[in-house]
């Protein structure tokens, strides 16, 4: 069905090849799901067969690349389309339409098919991912899942041999995740569809036994066929196991003496409604120096906004929160910043500056701490993150994986006590969380020269990676419809959320 | 302001019909209420309140149609706004305007015609614009349009359009938010704030919007749109009686207009 035969591409301008001598042959009806490291070339291959590199884009290709017997180069896009339908990581870029109907009718109606035949494919696409009952909706109604999945129906109506997925669980929780993945493991054995699934979060995907091909510096470093890949592997891929945290070493010494200390963050009772809405119902709870708090919960369950309320950006309706006993409310929020650092969801939306170092420097400089202390630490931090030749780059042509590193850093800089963190590490590969986790272990617990002090921050993250939550938490809050329904030490919240029907939360049994 | 579903004959009029009433009575308080104040000694011109009917007609038709909706008028966001500035229109064309017979006091015939016509005009064409924002849906608009020979591409602009005005809305917030806590003084006010704006939120917000549109033209292209010169549609958009009956009515308002402002000389 897909055939790569010793395909190499180079981006125009980059020197090193996306993908090097590439020999790939997907069969029809097969299970796949393609791994790898950011920047292994994963998006790339994806791009390859779908039609989008060459002609697409500049860049150098050698070899070939056939889907469905044509070769790729020579075939125009909307030919290929109709072997090979992408499922992009945002369905919100994906949906041309308003409602779900319009959605699932939007290829054919293209195709120029007849009204009763549209009718009957649409709901046939409909019953095969179970969003039979979405159909009269409005898309900007559904969940992340839901989305996803008219995503995927809406190319099933164009009937295509291949369905392509590029990390289409990017912006969902765990439950949602596997569902999507379940249900794309039934359609391609009810259906005999060929599914290839670019993904780097495996704990959900291996126990469906795909054929596993893992990407390294954009060469195929193993390629297990289906039902040997098993859930034991995937810590070996990427969690090539870090340091223990300093926080280890740390936590003997400090949970005990600090919890008489006042807390760094207190929120007390708070609720937040939006447009009639609820979104944070009572909600109650401490945060002091040296803990470590993941905030985990399905998505649309309150955590961002949780967020958002304690560093005053979302007003309470009800309640108080206080960082270093502060009120927060919107009117402190240039007060605040001295306090928190917080990081955003996606990485370009807090960008502000026109050079990376300025970028890393923007709020210690709007604080008017323009010592230079903040500037070696600036440079050193730069460095340590494999920044320190792009600092006079602009930080939109950073990677995703760079921006977010920078990200971090540029909120850590002015030392707030208290790091609020959205989703630090989705898309982010082993590497690039432990430099991550390394910044977090030092606001919270003081840089190197002051070792064997008192723990002076803390961290409040969301996240969704129950390994990094085991491996560096001290604490767990789980936040579902509005409420904090689990708040316990890291092991012991973990069993709770096992009893209560969470599974997809926890970590597996090997990590 | 915005579409408020519902289920009244206006809400399930054809989009197109709809709009073309709307053209139709804004162009026709302007074009059909003309004529200039003579002195009606002479015979020539008109001596009464002719020229204000026809936009006051269309302002009752408009308040009519709001309340068969089921929108009281007084609840469309500015209206209040747009009365308070028609009173006062009205009050400067008494003062202004002395042609004419006296009727009480300062007023007379011209200024209290040219008022409220003035007045008619403006709150005619403010109210029918409302009343067809808050019956139609856009999106049935924009295919109803495509179905009346509107090209699919300026059709699916349009769609697309709807789809994404929410989408950078919320991307605007986040990027606001995320700068605010970043440091940048957004919460000054005046002109500072204005230039803050101009420079941070622009270039995150352009990259945004290009980096959607080029998934979504691959999304688009992915699934076969322009592949042919036309397509079907699975949305069934019908004339409905009362489009017959609008569409009748809209074409002998045509000559009753006419053969009305003909009258007015």
């Amino acid at each position: 069905m897909i055939r790569f035969d010793r395909f190499s591409w180079r981006y125009a301008g980059a020197s090193t090849h996306a993908l090097r001598d590439v020999t790939l042959h997907i069969d029809r009806g097969e299970f796949v799901t393609i791994a790898g490291a950011s920047g292994s070339g994963k998006s790339t291959l994806a791009q390859a067969m779908c039609g989008l590199l060459m002609g697409r884009q500049a860049g150098d290709a050698e070899g070939s690349v056939c889907v469905g017997g044509k070769d790729v180069a020579d075939t125009p896009l909307h030919d290929i389309a109709q072997t090979v339908g992408l499922v992009q990581q945002n369905p919100e870029t994906h949906f041309t339409t308003l409602t779900v109907r319009d959605e699932l009718a939007f290829a054919m109606e293209n195709r120029c098919l007849p009204r009763d035949e549209i009718q009957k494919h649409s709901d046939e696409a409909a019953e095969l991912l179970s969003i039979g009952h979405l159909e009269d909706r409005g898309l900007s109604a559904l969940s992340g899942g839901e989305k996803q999945r008219v995503a995927v129906a809406s190319l099933l109506a164009g009937s295509p041999d291949v369905l392509v997925l590029d990390e289409p669980t990017a912006s969902l929780d765990p439950e949602a995740s596997r569902d999507l993945f379940h249900a794309l493991a039934d359609l391609c054995r009810q259906t005999g569809l060929t599914v290839v699934i670019i993904e780097h979060k495996l704990a959900h995907l291996l126990p469906l036994e795909p054929r596993l091909v893992v990407l390294e510096a954009g060469q195929i470093a193993s390629d297990v066929p289906a039902g040997s890949a098993t859930t034991a592997m995937h810590p070996m891929i990427f969690s090539n196991e870090t340091a223990p945290s300093r926080e280890a070493r740390h936590k003997s010494t400090t949970t005990e003496s600090v919890r008489s200390d006042k807390p760094l963050l207190a929120v007390s009772d708070m609720s937040v409604v939006f447009d009639g809405n609820i979104i944070l119902e009572r909600v109650s709870f401490g945060v002091h120096a040296g803990e470590v708090v993941a905030l985990m919960g399905p998505n649309g369950g309150g955590k961002t906004t949780l967020l958002h309320a304690v560093s005053g950006l979302v007003p309470c309706s009800h309640g108080t929160a206080r960082v270093c006993d502060t009120e927060v409310s919107p009117a402190a929020i240039s007060g605040l910043a001295k306090q928190i650092g917080l990081v955003f969801q996606n990485a370009d939306h807090q960008l502000v500056a026109d050079r990376v170092r300025r970028e890393a420097l923007f709020t210690s400089h709007s604080l008017g701490r323009t010592a230079p202390p903040a500037e070696g630490e600036a440079d050193r931090l730069l460095e340590q993150a494999g920044l320190g030749d792009r600092k006079e780059d602009h930080p939109f042509r950073l990677s995703w994986g760079q921006k977010r590193r920078l990200n971090l850093i540029s909120a850590i800089l002015h030392n707030p006590p208290l790091l609020l963190l959205d989703e630090p590490f989705a898309g982010q590969d082993w590497e690039n969380a432990t430099f991550l986790l390394d910044v977090i272990d030092r606001i919270v617990h003081g840089s190197l020269e002051e070792e064997g002090t008192r723990p002076r921050g803390a961290c409040l993250m969301v996240t969704h990676d129950p390994r990094i939550v085991l491996r560096r938490c001290t604490r767990l809050l789980f936040v579902c419809d509005g409420r904090v329904s689990v708040d316990a030490p890291v092991r012991e919240a973990f069993d709770q959320l096992r009893q209560m029907g969470h599974e997809a939360y926890t970590p597996m049994e090997d990590d | 302001m915005k579409y408020q579903p519902g289920q009244s004959v206006v809400h399930r009029l054809h989009p197109v019909v709809k709009s073309l009433w709307l053209i139709w009575v804004t162009v026709a308080v302007f074009v059909f209420s003309r004529g200039t104040y003579s002195d009606p000694a002479t015979g020539t011109g008109w001596s009464s309140l002719n020229i204000a009917v026809l936009p006051l007609i269309a302002v009752g038709l408009a308040v009519g149609l709001l309340w068969i909706s089921g929108v009281a008028p007084w609840r469309i966001p500015g209206v209040r706004l747009w009365f308070t500035l028609g009173v006062v229109i009205l009050l400067l064309h008494i003062t202004a305007n002395r042609a004419g017979d006296p009727i009480a006091g300062p007023i007379t015939t011209a200024g209290l015609a040219t008022g409220l016509r003035a007045v008619g005009r403006l709150l005619a064409v403010i109210l029918m614009s409302a009343l067809f924002v808050l019956t139609t849906e856009p999106v049935s608009m924009a295919y109803s349009l495509m179905r009346v020979g509107l090209p699919d591409r300026w059709g699916f602009a349009l769609v697309t359009a709807l789809r994404l005005a929410p989408v950078f809305r919320a991307e605007a917030d986040h990027v606001y938010r995320a700068q605010l806590v970043r440091g940048v003084a957004y919460d000054v006010g005046g002109p500072r704030r204005w230039y803050l704006m101009l420079r941070h939120l622009c270039l995150p917000l352009i990259v945004s919007a290009l980096r959607t549109a080029h998934s979504l033209s691959l999304s688009m292209e992915g699934r076969g749109f322009g592949l042919h010169k036309r397509r079907t549609y699975m949305r069934e958009v019908a004339f409905h009686g009362c489009d017959i009956v609008a569409s009748l009515l809209l074409a002998l308002s045509i000559p009753a207009a006419v053969w009305f402002s003909w009258g007015l000389g």
